[in-house]
């Protein structure tokens, strides 16, 4: 297929604008185009693919994302990671990391339907009873379990440690309203861990009524990255999981 | 033996059964269901009074009113924990929903039922300007009201009104009011399910065909027509107003309030008709542009299949994987640069140190610390704004122009100028119906007021551009580049 240079400036124009909104309203004039243009719609995704970037089109939103270790681009999230550098702070970012998760997976819906979005928030305590159990089972399947993945477990012990021992239960905060955000209380790593969703915009952070709530953004995203099964398998893929390891260790 | 439709009546029993129980009040206990059902009735008259302080705060001030009224004695502590546990089940913390188990006559089986007092008003809950929540009553708790009026809510929207009509016709006005009321509340609750209706389409259209509680299996043509019915009896209910004259004096003054509201409610349905519409539409459109959509069923999850299925269930062969699944999630960002001529570009703002007259402080008692003085700001700006409604924009060079008197008045505190450089600082969106901190919003407002033409501003945005020119603001301590408000767009 062959492009107009009139094509290739627009779609420029378009891809450039994508990534300084991030997320653009599919009613948007230059956004609009995406979804009308083919040939448009194909440069962007060419240019996306060189970046290592990722176009999701919603019916509401264009969304550029990043395609995990690919792309060549910083992210609110890979900007937390380099905060997390130094040996001893890694086990923070590998906490940050299950406690994105636990929020995803507490939010996520099999069934989007009937349910209210804003009613999906979560309260920060519950939050961190969810982590406490999840690691508390990890654990004692740690100990138990000879099959467990070993390099896991093995950090596991250090992340189940800085929980549960080094983290402090929550304070208020100063002025009585929410808690304090003091990154060595539960809590207040809770709000760091989730900071990245927060500058992307895709949550809302009321701290003073100790709740998040996801927005549609979210939603979106997650549909498109985690719930298409080619997606699926492609994740599968990205953590390397192997049964076979599991059941010959089991069978033998 | 146990009727159909057993569940479904139960779980309207549980929410008033578990109203205001499960808390600890010392001596209130015995009055905890009371309490709350005031609570509820209070929420409801300020949503029907379009009243948008319905939020926590907004309820443990009304909590505490009621308990006083009640001539109980109460402290800070018993209010909140009634009004956690109206909002929340057990653990206020945790942000639960009501939860209770009711046998299922077609399962054979007891289900959960989860429901709750309080809703999310999104509509009013300024978030992301910093605002609280705003609650309203769920279906739930609004039936708790309806089921003590004399009109269940098993009578339509056109039985309510016939009723309305009928009250009206013999000159029952006060009664015809409240009717009245609970006509707009029952339009305002069709409104809403409209609007989450659209929500949850555009979201997943699929929700198309699970939604269909909404209007029943009303085909469009019949919907129109039960609008057209209704339209007619509002028509009908207004034609009483030409015997206005020959009322006796004592009723007239019921019957120009019921009228009034009469003509409010009249409209609120209009606008309900154009919502339904609007959504018929959109549910063609989409039917007609992306079929797609209704047979692409995702069978995956994130919960399920990633998480729960796989890592929890699992582990992971090596922790930084954990970093490959998150990442994905995030949009690229692009390093600033920042613009040379920026840095040539002069900002210093120096101001003007206030002297304090500190006779004042020791000469009154309650000393309060000394407010903005709206009256003059709003002296001030007016001139901007009218800038802005004309030619769409405003230069601060415009005030070099000044009359030494006016610079002075300018300069007298800091918010004037601060105001300016808040406008510089951070685009805005002109909202009338702002409600919180933001001083913008406040001045926008009270110049409304002031003269409603600036209402032609509102929902505007505001923006700012350096100016290229030689020119300078430099007014004694004060130096501002020579910027420009504008109106996008303008």
């Amino acid at each position: 297929m062959s492009y107009t240079n009139e094509d290739i400036r627009k779609a420029s124009e378009l891809f450039f604008y994508l990534l300084s909104k991030r997320i653009v309203p599919a009613n948007d004039v230059l956004a609009s185009q995406y979804y009308e243009n083919n040939e448009i719609s194909e440069i962007i995704k060419n240019m996306a693919e060189e970046g290592g970037l990722r176009v999701l089109a919603t019916r509401q939103n264009l969304h550029l994302v990043a395609k995990g270790e690919s792309s060549i681009f910083a992210t609110t999230y890979s900007h937390m990671k380099e905060r997390y550098t130094r040996l001893q702070r890694k086990r923070h970012f590998y906490l940050a990391n299950i406690i994105i998760c636990i929020y995803l997976a507490e939010i996520d819906r099999d069934n989007r339907f009937s349910f209210r979005i804003e009613d999906a928030g979560i309260s920060y305590f519950k939050l961190e009873e969810i982590i406490t159990n999840t690691l508390e089972a990890w654990k004692k399947r740690n100990e138990q379990e000879e099959g467990f993945s070993r390099d896991f477990a093995i950090a596991l012990d250090e992340i189940y440690h800085l929980w549960m021992v080094e983290m402090s239960h929550s304070k208020e905060s100063k002025d009585g309203v929410g808690f304090s955000t003091a990154s060595n209380t539960r809590l207040g790593f809770i709000n760091e861990a989730l900071k990245p969703l927060e500058q992307e915009n895709l949550i809302i952070n009321l701290t003073r009524e100790s709740r998040i709530i996801p927005k549609e953004e979210l939603y979106e995203r997650l549909e498109h990255l985690y719930h298409g099964g080619d997606r699926y398998e492609e994740i599968i893929e990205l953590i390397k999981y192997e049964r076979r390891d599991n059941e010959d260790a089991k069978t033998s | 033996m146990i009727e159909s439709g057993f569940f479904n009546r139960m779980k309207k029993f549980q929410a008033i059964r578990m109203l205001g129980t499960g808390m600890d009040l010392g001596n209130l206990n015995e009055y905890a269901y009371e309490i709350c059902f005031l609570l509820i009735q209070n929420i409801f008259t300020r949503e029907l009074r379009e009243n948008p302080n319905r939020t926590r705060d907004d309820m443990l001030f009304i909590t505490d009113k009621i308990i006083r009224d009640m001539d109980l004695e109460v402290n800070r502590d018993i209010v909140e924990r009634i009004v956690d546990g109206t909002l929340w089940y057990r653990d206020p913390s945790k942000q639960e929903a009501f939860l209770t188990k009711i046998f299922n006559e077609e399962q054979r089986k007891k289900e959960d039922y989860t429901f709750r007092y309080f809703k999310v008003d999104r509509e009013h809950s300024h978030w992301e300007q910093g605002g609280s929540t705003v609650y309203m009553l769920s279906e739930e708790s609004q039936e708790m009201i309806f089921i003590t009026r004399e009109i269940l809510e098993e009578f339509g929207f056109d039985l309510e009104q016939f009723y309305t009509l009928q009250l009206i016709k013999t000159g029952n006005f006060s009664k015809a009011r409240d009717s009245i009321d609970h006509l707009i509340s029952r339009v305002r609750v069709l409104i809403n399910r409209e609007k989450d209706y659209k929500r949850d389409i555009l979201r997943d259209p699929q929700n198309i065909f699970f939604d269909r509680s909404i209007r029943g299996k009303k085909t469009e043509e019949e919907i129109k027509e039960q609008f057209e019915e209704e339209q007619k009896v509002f028509h009908n209910m207004l034609s009483w107003r030409s015997r206005y004259d020959s009322l006796p004096e004592e009723k007239k003054r019921d019957a120009e309030f019921m009228f009034t509201n009469l003509e409010r409610a009249r409209a609120l349905h209009n606008s309900l008709a154009n919502y339904v519409i609007q959504n018929l539409a959109l549910e063609l459109e989409i039917r007609v542009k992306y079929p797609e959509t209704f047979w692409n069923i995702s069978n995956f999850s994130f919960k399920k299949d990633i998480w729960q299925n796989h890592i929890v269930k699992n582990g992971l062969r090596e922790i930084n994987d954990l970093e490959k699944v998150v990442s994905q999630l995030f949009s690229p960002q692009i390093e600033f640069i920042y613009p040379l001529d920026w840095a040539w570009a002069e900002q210093r703002v120096q101001y003007k140190k206030k002297q304090r007259k500190t006779l004042d402080i020791t000469e009154q008692d309650d000393w309060i610390f000394k407010e903005t003085d709206w009256e003059l700001i709003e002296d001030l700006y007016e001139e901007i704004f009218v800038g802005l409604l004309e030619k769409g924009s405003f230069s601060i060079l415009e005030l070099n122009l000044k009359e030494d008197e006016e610079k002075i008045k300018w300069l007298s505190q800091g918010e004037n100028i601060d105001l300016f450089m808040m406008f510089v600082i951070s685009d805005v969106t002109l909202d009338y119906n702002y409600v919180g901190e933001d001083e913008r919003m406040k001045l926008f407002k009270r110049l409304c007021n002031r003269d409603s033409k600036f209402r032609l501003l509102n929902n505007k945005r505001i923006l700012t551009r350096i100016e290229d020119t030689e020119d300078v603001f430099r007014w004694n301590e004060l130096f501002i580049s020579p910027y420009t408000i504008y109106i996008e767009g303008a």
